[in-house]
Order: structure tokens, then sequence, then C-alpha cells
């Protein structure tokens, strides 16, 4: 059986709960099992549609491969990206050193449909490591909502179900 | 003598001058000019970056063609575009009759650079007709308070200025 991870808005208490796709991205779903709970700030995207994501740390001692890749997520995939120490160039002042001494790791999900990963540098593809099977309605709304009355404070979750 | 309108947020109090760029985009400046005073519910956008915009329904008898056409808009610039009916309907619900009817004219101010107006669809260059040349620094503070703090209750309006 899939193991099971919840993904939380912490202030709007929603949640919602993934299997992770471990037959389609082993190595990647592995690192973040091992690296949960994974908690931050929560920010919703410009220009990828309807994506609400975090940024950590990184979650693994070297860049994990890019596997099971999509640069056209749909509604309830939760992707894992990774970015270089370089990639940066605007960050709230708590981030930028960390950013800047390691780079980061960015855990997203996506609430909606017609998303599209695509940025000034081209297509910009994340893992597909998860999919949502519960709450993804209730989440949707409450991402929505998190949107049109304000993300600031807001935090994003993601831990083990036992 | 030049033209220019006043760009207001008014929940947030902030207003700001911008000049009509009539000799590249004379058949929009305008009609922009005939339709004012306009104003509506403000929107972030969720492909092109850092743009905060108002939907309209045209009020021009036909559709007007894309004048000083761009795809890489700079803080400051003000942009018209419209929509053909049913175009984005599946967006905000409130405001998804009107879409069906007539289509849509989406009024929008950047307030950053690096921008990207691009979606599923491909590249939408639209017309920048105007230039904020007052008020720059508080119009652009206030767009990042819109993405942070949310859209919700916000309204823009332009009005001419004599």
């Amino acid at each position: 059986m899939a193991k099971l991870l919840r993904v939380t808005l912490v202030g709007r208490g929603v949640s919602a709960v993934a299997a992770m796709e471990e037959e389609l991205a082993g190595e990647v779903c592995r690192a973040i099992w091992r690296a949960l709970p994974i908690e931050g700030p929560a920010f919703h995207t410009k220009s990828a549609m309807t994506e609400v994501s975090t940024l950590v740390p990184p979650i693994a001692r070297r860049p994990l491969p890019l596997v099971n890749p999509t640069i056209f997520p749909i509604p309830g995939d939760l992707l894992y990206f990774w970015y270089p120490s370089s990639y940066f160039a605007a960050l709230p002042e708590s981030t930028w050193e960390q950013a800047r001494r390691t780079g980061m790791a960015r855990v997203a999900y996506y609430y909606g449909r017609n998303n599209y990963l695509v940025s000034q540098l081209g297509p910009s593809p994340g893992t597909i490591f998860a999919t949502i099977q519960e709450g993804l309605k209730e989440l949707a709304r409450a991402s929505l909502d998190a949107f049109r009355s304000g993300i600031e404070g807001e935090r994003l979750r993601y831990e083990r179900v036992t | 003598m030049a033209a220019y309108v006043e760009l207001a947020l008014l929940k947030r109090g902030v207003r700001a001058r911008a000049v009509l760029l009539e000799d590249r985009a004379p058949l929009t400046c305008a009609a922009v000019l005939e339709g004012l005073p306009l104003q509506g519910g403000v929107y972030h956008a969720r492909f092109a970056s850092n743009e905060i915009y108002f939907l309209t329904p045209p009020w021009t008898p036909a559709p007007l063609p894309v004048e000083n056409p761009t795809v890489s808009y700079d803080r400051g610039d003000l942009m018209y575009k419209y929509f053909p009916p049913y175009y984005w309907a599946a967006g905000d619900p409130a405001v998804r009759p009107q879409w069906r009817r007539t289509g849509m004219v989406d009024l929008a101010y950047w307030y950053a650079p690096h921008n990207m107006p691009f979606n599923p669809t491909g590249m939408w260059p639209s017309t920048n007709y105007g230039r904020v040349v007052e008020g720059l620094d508080e119009l652009a503070a206030a767009g990042d308070d819109v993405f942070r703090r949310g859209a919700s209750g916000e309204v823009m309006r332009l009005t001419r200025i004599d």
C-alpha cells in the first residue's frame, strides 16, 4: 500500500491526504519521506496558475534526479523542485542567506487546472512525487481564499500519516 | 498637450498619475479617455507575474487592434487587453455572465519587472498605452501588498485628469 502524507494550510486548518508515487519517483519519494515533516511559509505562484508551495533548505545531501517530470501538473499533484544557490535573484531576508549557501528545495501542490511551468529560463519541470487522494476540494477552496484574501503569515506543512 | 490619468487603489488609498502614450497607441488612448472613469474589483495575475488588473465590459463598438504591442512589461506600464466572449469564463464566477455576453477588457498596471504574459495559449501581446509618472513607488508597493495580503475588497479606478 502506498505511503500517505498530509498536506495542510496550517493557518486555515485545512488538510488533504496524498499518496506517495513510489513506483514512479522512488528515490525522490524516499528522500521526501525521510525529510518529513516539511514546513515553511506558504507562497502562491504568480506564473504557474494554481500552485501553492514552500521553499525549504535541501532535503538531501546532493541534488535528487529529475524523475517523473512534468511542466503540466494537474489538480492534486505534489511536485518537488530543487534550485541551486545561483538561481535566486530576490528572496526575503530570512531565506536569502540559506538560499545563497545551499540552494533550496521547493515542495508544491496544485489545486486547480491549467497549470503551466514555464519561466524566463524555459520549461521548468518538477518531480511528481505524490497525488492527493482526499480533501482536494476543501484544500482548493482554502488555497483560492489564501490567494484572494492574503497568504502572508500562512504556513504550508507536509507530514506523514501514521 | 499630453493627456494624463489618475490610477487609484481605493481601499489602500494609493493614487498615481500616468501619461497616455497617444503617439504610440492613439486608438487605445482615445478610447480610454472616452471610457473614463473606469473601475472594478482588483485581481492579481496567476500567469503573468507582477500584474494588478480589473476587468470591465468592452465599451467601444468594436474590439480595438493591439497597438504599441509588448510582452515584456516593465514596472509602471499600463496595459489594455481585450478578451473575447467566454475566453476566461472559468475565472471569477461573479463576472461569468458578463464574460459570456461581451468578453472583457483587462486594464492593468505592472508593479515589478521580469513579467511574462504567457499562458497555455502562448504569448499574449497587448497594448501598452500609458506609463506611471508620479507616485510609482507607492503604487508598486501597493501591488506587492495586494499579492501578500490579498486583492479581496480592493478596487482599481482610472479617472481623467484635466
